[in-house]
């Protein structure tokens, strides 16, 4: 059973065709990188999983259940409201910009979702996002601004905060892209025990290292379509598309 | 010079009476409009944020919705586009003639209904102004925590968007503050008119010093107490 | 968030504050009163006035005196007429060459009272123009020797105000020696917007009134062009000074300071307190 499936999705900027017919599934316990030059449409897939981008036709499954059903910029289906609340907590994700709520502090940002959406007691949602502070190495800082924070402090602050909702997969979007290159490490260390922990990932990102080390599928996207996707070993060494290699050879 | 001094001194009594009606019509104006403006300013930036995939309801929802928009929209602009002194006889006057049930006896009020249409008008711009400037990056955030729009704004962005309000707020306060001197067409005596009275009445234009000096110290104490309140909140981030 | 409940609190405390002094202000209202048929009857009830006139000092002398009117002041006496057909106001205290207008065409006032002390309006020149205030004084009395005066008074308030004034026995010799700014124009400084003593025509294109009246048939007497000078209350006083206008004709009362400071003619018409009410 895929957590997440998607059938023939397109999404159109103007008359540019940033998706087309991308079907692909991820399964239970994966962890998935998606590669591939800027403007391939990485991030917009990801964004389109838990609707922060319409998607201009296709089908979204989550859970084998129909999320989202679109044909021409008009929605077809869509699950009920509280459905869709839960299939969306399904989902955790992570921006590039971190997105913290800066009049929050780091253990208000964690405690937040979990009582306002789940209806957690105070002290249970406390207990758990100390718990996750501890687990990203940033107890220290619970009672911190996110101002006060490094980057790659923020960022691990807002994989905390994406976990506190106990979703069943995480969504990555460039996590590392907008951290100093000193600071990469610390986030990518965090997104490997998380790995390892067997969450099931997808991540966007152009750490190569990442990719090889901690995933078990690699996703190649290129001018809004999926054009290879493998193990990272075979990707990586042995790529069948000519513009894979490009790609490849461009950027190690 | 003594003279007028002693003169100023037995003015005094009466301007600060007078002052006393000018700040209680900005005070009670100005909260009411900023009721108002909230309502006006989430009117201007309504939209359907989700499809429900049923023609008929995601048809009246956009139109719902643009009804919202246009109605804030014609709102601001109308009350932007025209001048308060008309608008404040219009109430007084025009109203009461097209509609005797509309007549408004008390002058308070209808000086008071006016400056809150007026003024939230401008709020409203205010408002959402601080609202959009908010990055998308925290809608997002929250969206993909399962937040409602109602949360959303309730939690995220309203309270981000009210600190970035305070200064323009206090500004447009201060400016009511001066403006409200258009009431005495409507004979409400607030410290403009007093002064004014007092000035034709006893012919001396030394009135006008005490007058300003009492309209500086009013703005003074607003500034002093909004750049307080902008401090307070400051520190969080 | 201490901040924000004190400001909530603050913004619940003005807007209790703002319907308080709005009930206030209506609780006053009794329209099954008794009818305001002189100033004794102001006592508690709702008053329009013009400010800076003879009726606003009155006024503000009865509540010196303690008593208590809840007074509407108006720049404009228009807005006091207004509010008294809009029902805002008991009656309005006003000058009757003032009333006398706003009775005339309409069915919705009526003059309940009117004071049986004069107030005398004069022809206010600044010092100096002693020769040009003789010749004025004396076309002054051959208007009213003709009756032409009686006319101008009659046709723009239906009443005439201007009688007993002026009891010339015989046609005046109007003197021929005197110097005006302007050769051969007579300029007049007033505040147009008084009706029916000096405003214009719907159009506002023409000045028309009792002084406008007043001014050209002086003028035409004197064998002088007129032109006048629209000028706000505040200053009319200072441009006489200053020379902008060789006269007030423009509903001036005659006071002790006043002809003390300047030289005022005898009355030409005289103008008495008096109270409208709604029809």
């Amino acid at each position: 059973m895929s957590i997440i499936r998607t059938e023939k999705v397109n999404k159109y900027y103007g008359s540019l065709h940033v998706l087309r017919d991308i079907d692909f599934s991820v399964e239970q316990g994966e962890v998935i990188c998606i590669i591939g030059p800027s403007g391939a449409g990485k991030s917009t897939l990801l964004r389109a999983l838990n609707g922060l981008e319409d998607i201009h036709d296709g089908k979204i499954f989550i859970d084998d259940s129909l999320f989202l059903h679109r044909e021409k910029g008009r929605t077809v289906s869509v699950v009920d409201t509280t459905t869709y609340k839960n299939l969306l907590l399904e989902m955790g994700m992570v921006f590039q910009s971190f997105n913290l709520f800066p009049h929050k502090t780091v253990l208000e940002n964690l405690m937040l979702a979990p009582i306002n959406v789940k209806n957690i007691s105070k002290a249970e949602a406390e207990a758990k996002a100390r718990d996750l502070l501890a687990k990203v190495g940033l107890s220290e800082k619970a009672d911190a601004y996110p101002g006060k924070l490094s980057g790659g402090q923020q960022q691990r602050v807002a994989i905390a905060r994406a976990l506190a909702m106990e979703p069943r997969v995480m969504l990555f979007d460039e996590p590392t892209s907008a951290l100093d290159p000193e600071l990469v490490g610390e986030v990518l260390a965090v997104m490997k025990d998380l790995a390892r922990s067997g969450m099931t990932m997808l991540v966007v990102t152009h750490e190569m290292g990442f990719a090889r080390e901690a995933a078990n599928r690699v996703i190649f996207m290129c001018d809004g379509q999926i054009t290879e996707q493998g193990p990272p070993k075979q990707l990586f060494e042995s790529p069948q598309n000519e513009r894979t290699r490009q790609f490849l050879s461009s950027i190690l | 010079m003594r003279e007028s001094l002693e003169q100023i001194i037995g003015w005094l009594p009466e301007l600060l009476k007078a002052s006393g009606i000018t700040l209680e019509l900005t005070a009670t104006s100005v909260c009411a409009a900023l009721v108002l403006s909230v309502f006006l300013a989430l009117g201007k930036i309504a939209r359907v944020h989700r499809d429900t995939g049923r023609p008929v309801i995601d048809f009246f929802g956009r139109a719902l919705t643009g009804t919202i928009r246009a109605v804030s929209s014609a709102y601001v602009f109308f009350f932007r586009g025209t001048p308060l002194l008309m608008q404040l006889f219009f109430i007084y006057y025009t109203l009461p003639s097209l509609v005797p049930a509309f007549t408004i006896r008390s002058r308070f009020f209808a000086a008071f209904l006016a400056f809150t249409l007026n003024v939230a008008a401008y709020l409203a711009e205010i408002i959402r102004a601080a609202i959009q400037s908010i990055p998308k990056g925290q809608l997002e955030a929250s969206h993909a925590l399962g937040l409602s729009y109602g949360q959303t704004m309730r939690m995220i962005v309203i309270p981000q968007a009210y600190r970035r309000m305070i200064p323009p707020v206090c500004n447009e306060f201060v400016m009511v503050l001066k403006d409200t001197s258009l009431v005495s067409i409507i004979a409400l005596t607030d410290l403009t008119f007093k002064t004014k009275m007092i000035a034709s009445n006893k012919a001396s234009a030394m009135v006008y010093i005490p007058a300003m000096i009492i309209y500086l110290i009013m703005t003074a104490f607003f500034t002093v107490v909004f750049n307080r309140l902008e401090k307070r909140l400051a520190k969080k981030d | 968030m201490k901040a924000k409940r004190i400001l909530s609190i603050l913004c619940a405390a003005a807007m209790l504050f703002a319907f308080a002094s709005c009930g206030e202000s209506t609780a006053t209202d009794t329209p099954d009163a008794a009818p305001i048929s002189s100033p004794a009857d102001f006592e508690g009830r709702k008053i329009s006035v013009q400010t800076a006139t003879t009726a606003s000092d009155s006024l503000d002398e009865m509540i010196a005196a303690g008593a208590t009117i809840d007074v509407y002041p108006y720049e404009k006496v228009t807005q006091c007429f207004d509010d008294l057909k809009l029902g805002r106001v008991d009656a309005v205290y006003v000058d009757s060459v003032v009333s006398a207008y706003y009775i005339k065409d309409s069915a919705d006032f009526v003059r309940t009272w009117l004071s049986d002390v004069p107030e005398p309006m004069g022809i206010c020149l600044a010092k100096g123009s002693e020769d040009l205030a003789a010749a004025i004084e004396a076309a002054l009395d051959a208007l009213n020797f003709s009756g032409q005066m009686n006319q101008i008074a009659v046709d723009n308030f239906g009443d005439d105000f201007t009688a007993d004034l002026r009891t010339p026995t015989e046609a005046p010799a109007i003197p021929t020696e005197f110097k005006t700014m302007k050769d051969g124009v007579l300029t007049v400084g007033m505040e147009v917007g008084y009706p029916p003593m000096e405003y214009t025509t719907d159009d506002g294109a023409e000045y028309i009134g009792f002084d406008v009246d007043v001014a050209k048939a002086l003028a035409e007497l004197l064998g002088l062009e007129v032109e006048f000078v629209n000028t706000s209350w505040d200053g009319i006083f200072a441009g006489l000074e200053k020379g902008q206008y060789d006269c007030i004709i423009s509903a001036v009362s005659i006071t002790p300071e006043r002809q003390e400071k300047y030289i005022l003619t005898e009355p030409y018409v005289a103008n008495q307190l008096c109270i409208v009410t709604a029809a």
